[in-house]
């Protein structure tokens, strides 16, 4: 044992004689500690055992809140939706949608790619402004045509029909052969 | 809703059994630790510096 | 000549070696890292490459980092302070070579592997099941020898630093075994047992643990010991120490389901997972506390000596990452945060401040020591250390900015009730500069590694030629003290008593948490039925795994209200019950695409692989041209379905005798719409793309209601 003690002592020396105490542990930390445990066993609680809500109910609420809003925010915006699509502000604002989001299926001149030809007589789903309309909001999920109406604003979906429209009869170079029905007017 | 955490989880007292364990462990863990003597942890800390060459 | 004393030597070999490959591996990870961040700024940089491309590159860079980098510098750290606290030469020299060139084997099988796209895209745990088997080998003959050393030591006390390698050993060898039970299909392909939800809970359960018990554990045992020889003085509280320990340990293990938050996990094991994230504030701080107050008294060293630098730095940044890993764990910080560069900002600081520093100054400190020599150069440390600080700041800012930017903008809803930034590939060249930002903190980083490569050479130079080891003496272990026998059982006992109440105190949160969700059955709801993938689906979901897709996409719609806009209906668990590995993902570089399927038209996907921008302008993707060119295994699909069967997958006999005329069927079909709308490639149905196609679009088409 004597040989440990002197152990020891050579310790003390190199120490250049700092005893250390054991330190206490800081309250705050403990403090910390307590409280993160305590806050944890009351969440897990009233989460889990008692009222809280779910996952699955905190979002239907939410849902609900945003269909509300989406009710609401519909319904006039389309009113003028015939006379719109004439506008020339509409026109060149449909001009740069189209070329952020349809040329890629569509072709940068509407004559159709993966998806059909935009310039022609020839309509899959009709050819009025709300046919149309109708084609952006909804999409065609089986062929492809993804719905826009959650993506584009009710005016940038106005100005895309607008810009659709005013492609009829331009002509572009290697358009895509006809689908649907001709509508001549 | 405590029906509907409940359907999803049957083994609640696995839970339980856990969180006893788990706060029982500590309460011995800080008994034990708060009854050491204070000569234990100094002689503790200084470990890593008992480092002897060889004295031949 | 002391008749009380035992005269004998370390091997400080192994030690050496070990410190070696950790600089050299060390480089590797750094500069993998950097390329990855390179190409996240600027996309070319994918180099058109399969065998470097992001989806590769990223796995091999994190397993880099951790098992190569950080593992080579535990294994150092722990030979050397172990036979120094324990005053015993290591239980075996051969066992120790064994574990050396074992463990840099392994790093080089998965350098070979992971390029070559032999992945299980389980975080962390993509190496494929022979790899598996040999780190399980190796990592056995590494508790052998520490375990050895524990029992033949001369010092009866067992110093903290012990006890948290003990940890890391027990935990680790559970961790990795549990996580990786998978049936072999090929001789470098597995399906894992676990599916969907079982699986993203167990992977997590590893993945965040791999965190604790890889990076945390062994890195605060390095602490305790290394911490205090450099600022030569001891510990600042050892009682902190052991209370610290044991919460550590006990709370570390349930705080995995973190990371699956808003997910299709059971709202309890979310609630779990967060509530102990909490707790663990407190105890990872008891570390922090006590690494850094041990320089009370001497904060003067902090302005003269590098080491003390990369030690406080080191300890501070593990501050701060254990106060936001909590924080990050809260469900609404998670909400912004999760899926972000958010969390690549905050792993960055722990692994770049905490285990990168920590292991600088360890190498050091300990290279001079171990050579016998003096470091070349203090000043070129010095600048070391500010060349890293300034590369992680830049780092960590950068990414957390454009995690929260980002964050933000997919969550962005106005007030008619629609989407702010619908278009996803918007939130993401909005943060591109934040990118370029990233990877040149990740040059100044690799800088300041280079410096140290250099100095540590220089300093390898000036040893003197003929190293010896040095003998040390200690007290001949005291077996005839005062209580005789039993203080010698006590002394052998100890380390088994404190491994089986560390396996205990990881056992109880790991039980708790997996066992209910084995039984899948208690969470399927019997009124959906999930139809299992097709088998070209299966051979398309296998090329989606071999790409490493998940390391930019999830397949998991959280239940958020933004997310159901951008994505449609919150992900269930019953989708993806028969998803082996779970590809729910953990990071969104690109969108989710858990319900991809039928989205858009075959032949958008038929160019947006070939060139992502052709369909998407902006994206920052990389082109996978070579799935235009490689065959689809159809052979293989009859062994694929049959080990999906055995493991409990529906598929039929006869789906099993006929799954490749079954795929070359519906790849036929997908072939004729391509060509419908003029795709011209004469064998196009042998073409990988169209496998990857099929799985494409039966994501999120499986469900129906019975």
């Amino acid at each position: 044992m004597s040989d440990d003690k002197k152990d020891i002592k050579k310790l003390e020396e190199h120490f250049d004689g700092i005893i250390e105490h054991d330190h206490p542990l800081p309250n705050w930390w403990v403090a910390t500690f307590v409280i993160t445990v305590v806050f944890s066993i009351f969440y897990y609680g009233y989460y889990e055992l008692l009222d809280g809500p779910t996952l699955d109910q905190e979002l239907s609420v939410k849902m609900a809140e945003i269909e509300q809003q989406q009710k609401d925010s519909v319904g006039k915006a389309f009113d003028n939706l015939d006379q719109d699509v004439l506008k020339q502000e509409f026109i060149d604002k449909g001009k740069v949608v189209f070329a952020e989001k349809c040329f890629m299926c569509h072709g940068q001149q509407g004559q159709g790619l993966i998806g059909p030809n935009l310039t022609d007589n020839f309509w899959i789903h009709g050819n009025t402004s709300q046919n149309i309309l109708h084609v952006i909001q909804k999409g065609v999920p089986e062929k492809g045509m993804v719905p826009w109406e959650a993506v584009l604003s009710a005016e940038e979906q106005i100005a895309t029909v607008a810009f659709i429209k005013s492609l009829k009869g331009t002509n572009p170079p290697t358009p895509k052969a006809a689908e649907g029905t001709e509508y001549k007017d | 809703m405590k029906q509907e955490a409940l359907l999803y989880f049957t083994d609640t007292w696995l839970t339980l059994l856990g969180l006893v364990l788990f706060f029982s462990f500590f309460i011995i863990m800080l008994i034990r630790v708060y009854s050491l003597k204070k000569e234990y942890f100094e002689m503790m800390s200084k470990l890593p510096f008992k480092e002897l060459e060889d004295e031949r | 000549m002391n008749q009380n004393y035992e005269y004998f030597s370390y091997d400080d070999d192994i030690v050496k070696k070990f410190l070696l490959a950790t600089m050299i591996w060390a480089g590797a990870a750094f500069l993998f890292g950097l390329l990855a961040a390179l190409q996240l700024a600027y996309w070319p940089l994918n180099l058109n490459s399969e065998y470097l491309t992001f989806g590769r590159l990223r796995p091999l860079h994190t397993n880099a980092a951790i098992f190569a980098f950080a593992g080579n510098a535990i294994f150092a750290g722990i030979y050397y302070s172990t036979q120094r606290l324990l005053k015993a030469r290591l239980f075996s020299d051969l066992l120790g070579r064994i574990h050396f060139w074992g463990w840099q084997l392994i790093i080089v099988a998965a350098a070979i592997t992971l390029p070559l796209g032999y992945s299980q895209s389980k975080e962390y745990a993509e190496l494929e099941w022979p790899i598996d088997i040999a780190i399980t080998l190796v990592w056995v003959v590494f508790a052998i020898n520490f375990f050895g050393t524990i029992k033949k030591r001369r010092e009866k006390h067992m110093y903290v630093a012990i006890w948290f390698y003990i940890a890391t050993i027990i935990t680790v060898a559970v961790l990795h075994i549990v996580n990786s039970i998978e049936l072999p299909v090929t001789f470098l392909k597995s399906y894992p047992v676990y599916a969907g939800i079982q699986d993203a809970l167990v992977q997590w359960w590893y993945g965040h643990n791999a965190v604790a018990f890889f990076l945390t554990t062994p890195f605060l045992g390095l602490m305790y010991y290394f911490m205090p020889k450099i600022a030569d003085r001891p510990v600042y509280s050892y009682r902190l120490s052991i209370i610290h320990f044991w919460s550590l340990v006990f709370i570390y293990i349930w705080a995995g389901p973190h990371h699956l938050l808003y997910t299709a996990l059971p709202d309890w094991a979310q609630t779990l997972g967060m509530i102990f994230s909490l707790m663990l504030w407190a105890p990872s701080w008891g570390g922090m506390i006590n690494g850094l107050l041990t320089l009370r008294g001497a904060w003067h060293l902090l302005r003269t000596d590098p080491l003390v630098k990369f030690m406080v730095a080191a300890i501070t940044f593990y501050g701060m990452a254990t106060f936001e890993g909590p924080l990050l764990s809260i469900k609404s910080v998670s909400a912004v945060g999760h899926y972000t560069d958010w969390i690549i900002g905050h792993v960055h600081s722990g692994a770049l401040g905490w285990n990168g520093f920590l292991s600088f100054a360890m190498i050091y400190y300990l290279v001079p020591k171990l050579w016998s020599t003096k470091l070349y150069s203090l000043k070129l440390a010095t600048t070391h250390f500010w060349l890293g600080l300034v590369g992680i700041l830049l780092y960590y800012i950068s990414m957390v900015s454009a995690g929260i930017t980002q964050g933000l903008m997919w969550h962005a809803v106005n007030e008619n009730g629609k989407l702010v930034y619908p278009d996803f590939v918007e939130t993401v060249t909005r943060i591109v500069p934040l990118y370029w930002v990233r990877a040149l903190g990740g040059v100044l980083y690799l800088a300041g590694f280079i410096l140290m490569a250099y100095n540590i050479w220089k300093t390898l130079k000036t040893a003197p030629k003929d190293q010896k080891e040095p003998t040390y003496a200690a007290l001949k272990p005291n077996f005839e003290s005062s209580s005789g026998e039993t203080t010698h059982k006590k002394l052998e006992g100890m380390g088994l008593v404190f491994s089986v109440l560390s396996f205990i105190a990881i056992a109880v949160g790991s039980i708790v948490e997996i066992i209910p969700t084995l039984s899948l059955h208690k969470y399927v709801e019997p009124a959906r039925v999930t139809d299992p993938y097709s088998a070209l689906e299966l051979a398309g979901r296998d090329i989606y795994i071999r790409e490493g897709c998940y390391t930019c996409h999830s397949q998991m719609i959280r239940k958020l209200s933004a997310e159901v806009l951008r994505y449609g209906p919150a992900s269930t668990i019953e989708e993806s019950m028969w998803d082996r590995p779970f590809q729910w993902g953990s990071k969104r570089t690109g969108p989710d695409l858990a319900r991809s399927g039928g989205k858009y038209p075959n032949l958008w996907h038929y160019r947006h692989m070939m060139d992502p921008r052709s369909t998407t302008p902006g994206s920052i993707m990389p082109n996978y041209p070579w799935l235009y060119t490689k065959k689809t295994d159809y052979l293989v699909l009859r062994k694929k379905l049959s080990v999906m069967q055995s493991l409990g997958v529906p598929y039929t006999d006869e789906q099993l005798a006929q799954a490749d005329l079954d795929a070359q069927k519906q790849a036929m079909s997908i072939v004729e719409d391509l060509k419908q709308n003029g795709v011209e490639d004469p064998k196009l149905e042998e073409k990988e793309i169209v496998a990857l196609i099929a799985y494409l679009q039966a994501m999120g088409k499986k469900e129906r209601a019975e």
